[in-house]
């Protein structure tokens, strides 16, 4: 578990980092994507992971239909959480072990501070996009997909 | 890159509810009309009913758009047909204290009578009517057994649609052709009367010189949105229908005469949490008509302190995961519940008041954070939907709180009323915007006049969902269309 305070070194460094801008681009956001969708979404019953869905590449491919700005920010949310745990961590979020990833992405959803919470609505709203769009998710569900083509 | 020079005597932009409403009533008038629309021409048949593939298709910026906060997702529609192409078909007339209300507050006298006979038209037109008994899906019929055991009021709601299957597929496009929307009614009728539609063309400035306005300009797209080349179109007479928050953000783009200001004002949302049951028998919520039923005990058009609209909500399974609360184990052991859960939407009749403005690319950018009152009122319409929920015997009911709740009895539903809420606490989402360009009779107070006639550029009208003075309570594309019609008449004349 990481403290409060913790959190918002990180926060305010992650940040920083976010400043740079392309300087940290050498991320490899598709592996990021997937950690955290595995961190929002860890699979549990028939669910497959989020890798063997190719959740990332999906999320890439969502991010490249949004508009450029929209999607330069997009981007750099994952970038930013990648690093924001290595001050309070001492390790990249990606490496992270699932339940720190997600007691990590919790502490921010649970914030009193907007910043924080924006952070992880954000991670869950896109890694959802990736990963439950898959059809190998659906039969956890009980949803039987598109019909069109079928008879009602 | 390509370019486009062309000269018609009116041009439209947008092609949604407004737009089309407006254009038919152009080429009725024996105007040469161009219609404009950034999206593409959207043929059901290529309706894949997956979220990740019509996302992108049929909304702007792929369903990605926010209140500049980023605080509130914001979803509106863009192709042939704008948001009336994935809509959940609902049409309700705006309440007539509310007409009187615009009358005396916003110098409109006769508002409601003027729009009386638009609306009756499009009872006709698009077949208007009650969704049938049996089309009243499982969690439709929770929301009305849940409000009817507590007493509150309730009933069924009207709906446009023809030869619907019940899929639920409807708000990613319908590709049975169901829906009667400006897609398959308006533009097909303003084309057979002689109109041009251009796709693929977004406009980014309205031309003007001394005061009027002589035209458009924008960019020309290719199928998936990226720019291809220039557009410019010569026009004797412009009408903006680009919706809401589309046609303030290109009038204030364009440096418009604006004395006094009011180009982007008044921007209202109708934003909405979402609050779902837990159900011991499946409910199998994305099957079927979407919004059937409604439950407006709290919804009244004028009083301060009733301002919260309950109706069923559903998604398939990527919106249904982005709005469940929680993360981790807990989340993706409640998104198991899929088919076990009934979902409310308690959706505000706001008295917030937000901004238009226009980003460097005339794109919108939607300055809007609820108010205090909203946001109590807010608390309170969650409380109501976790009641009603309960009533109906859901097992248990999630909060979408930033720490999630859980409530099992009414009293711990009632008590959620008084809780603070705030910004993505809970997250909201809003599928109406209107006003951006409201419609008065003082200048110093209203972008446009009663025949939704720019105040200081006299050949420039808005026709869409920006018009709209204040929040109206209700869905609002019928009244929609109907002032499309109104202000396609007089543009027209
Ligand atoms: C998911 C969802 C469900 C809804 N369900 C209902 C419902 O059940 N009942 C109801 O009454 N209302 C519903 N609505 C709202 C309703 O559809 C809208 O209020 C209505 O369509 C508004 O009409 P409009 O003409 O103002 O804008 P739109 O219908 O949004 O049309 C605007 C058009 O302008 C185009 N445009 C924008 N900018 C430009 C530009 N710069 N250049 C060229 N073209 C441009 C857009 O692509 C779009 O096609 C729903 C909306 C959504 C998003
Ligand atoms: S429910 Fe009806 S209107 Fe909606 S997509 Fe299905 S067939 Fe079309």
């Amino acid at each position: 578990m990481i403290s409060r305070r913790g959190f918002g070194i990180g926060l305010i460094g992650s940040t920083a980092l976010l400043g740079l801008g392309g300087a940290l681009a050498w991320v490899d956001l598709s592996e990021v994507i997937e950690a955290a969708t595995e961190a929002c979404f860890p699979p549990q019953g028939t669910l497959p992971s989020a890798a063997s869905v190719g959740a990332g590449g999906r999320v890439l491919a969502y991010i490249d239909e949004l508009p450029p700005d929209v999607a330069t920010q997009a981007k750099a949310l994952f970038r930013t959480l990648e690093w924001m745990t290595l001050p309070t961590h001492g390790s990249r979020f990606s490496r992270l072990p699932v339940t720190e990833r997600t007691n990590a992405l919790e502490k921010l959803a649970s914030s009193p501070w907007f910043a924080r919470r924006l952070i992880a609505h954000s991670v869950k709203q896109t890694c959802a996009v990736g990963y439950w769009q898959s059809e190998l998710t659906w039969a956890y569900l009980g949803y039987d997909g598109p019909l069109v083509g079928r008879t009602p | 890159m390509k370019t486009l020079e062309l000269a018609t005597e009116v041009v439209v932009v947008g092609s949604g509810a407004g737009g089309g409403a407006a254009a038919v009533e152009l080429v009725q008038a024996g105007r040469e009309v161009l219609i404009l629309e950034m999206g593409n021409r959207e043929l059901p048949k290529s309706f894949t009913q997956r979220e990740e593939q019509m996302m992108p298709r049929l909304f702007q910026d792929a369903g990605a758009r926010t209140t500049a906060d980023k605080a509130i997702q914001v979803l509106q529609g863009k192709g042939l047909g704008g948001s009336t192409l994935h809509n959940l078909n609902l049409c309700k007339r705006i309440d007539p204290e509310l007409f009187e209300l615009w009358a005396k507050t916003r110098d409109l006298p006769d508002i409601g009578e003027r729009l009386r006979p638009h609306y009756d038209h499009f009872e006709k037109a698009l077949s208007i009517a009650a969704v049938p008994e049996d089309r009243i899906n499982r969690n439709n019929q929770i929301l009305r057994a849940g409000a009817e055991a507590l007493g509150w009021k309730n009933g069924p709601l009207r709906h446009n649609r023809t030869g619907c299957i019940g899929s639920g597929f409807c708000e990613l496009g319908c590709a049975y052709d169901a829906k009667n929307n400006s897609a398959k009614i308006l533009i097909p009728a303003a084309e057979k009367g002689g109109a041009k539609v251009l796709t693929g063309i977004r406009v980014t400035q309205v031309l003007h010189r001394f005061g009027r306005a002589t035209g458009v300009s924008g960019q020309i797209l290719d199928e998936r949105g990226q720019v291809v080349g220039h557009a410019t179109i010569r026009a004797e007479r412009v009408v903006l229908a680009a919706s809401a928050t589309g046609s303030a953000a290109l009038v204030i783009a364009s440096g418009l005469p604006d004395p006094y200001r009011q180009a982007g004002r008044g921007l209202t949302l109708h934003p909405g949490a979402t609050v779902g049951g837990v159900f011991d028998e499946p409910v199998d919520g994305w099957k079927g008509v979407p919004q059937s039923w409604e439950c407006d005990e709290l919804l009244h058009p004028t009083d301060p302190d009733r301002r919260m609209w309950l109706v069923p909500v559903f998604g398939h399974p990527v919106a249904t995961a982005a709005m469940l609360p929680g993360l981790g184990p807990e989340a993706v052991a409640r998104i198991g519940s899929y088919r076990h859960i009934a979902a409310i939407t308690p959706m505000l009749h706001d008295s917030t008041v937000g901004r238009v403005d226009a980003r460097g690319d005339a794109r919108p950018l939607l300055h809007y954070s609820l108010n205090d009152a909203d946001r109590r009122m807010m608390a309170k319409g969650v409380s109501a939907a976790a009641q009603v929920l309960l009533a109906a015997g859901a097992r248990e009911v999630l909060i979408p709180t930033a720490v999630p709740q859980v409530v099992r009895t009414a009293k711990e539903a009632i008590a959620v009323a008084q809780q603070a809420f705030g910004p993505l606490d809970p997250p909201l989402a809003a599928v109406h915007p209107m006003g951006g360009m409201c419609m008065g009779g003082d200048p110093h107070t209203s972008a446009t006049n009663a025949d939704g006639r720019h105040h200081h550029c006299p050949n420039l009208w808005i026709a869409d969902a920006g018009l709209f003075p204040t929040s109206t309570g209700v869905p609002p594309q019928w009244s929609t269309y109907s002032f499309g019609r109104l202000v396609g008449q007089a543009a027209g004349a």
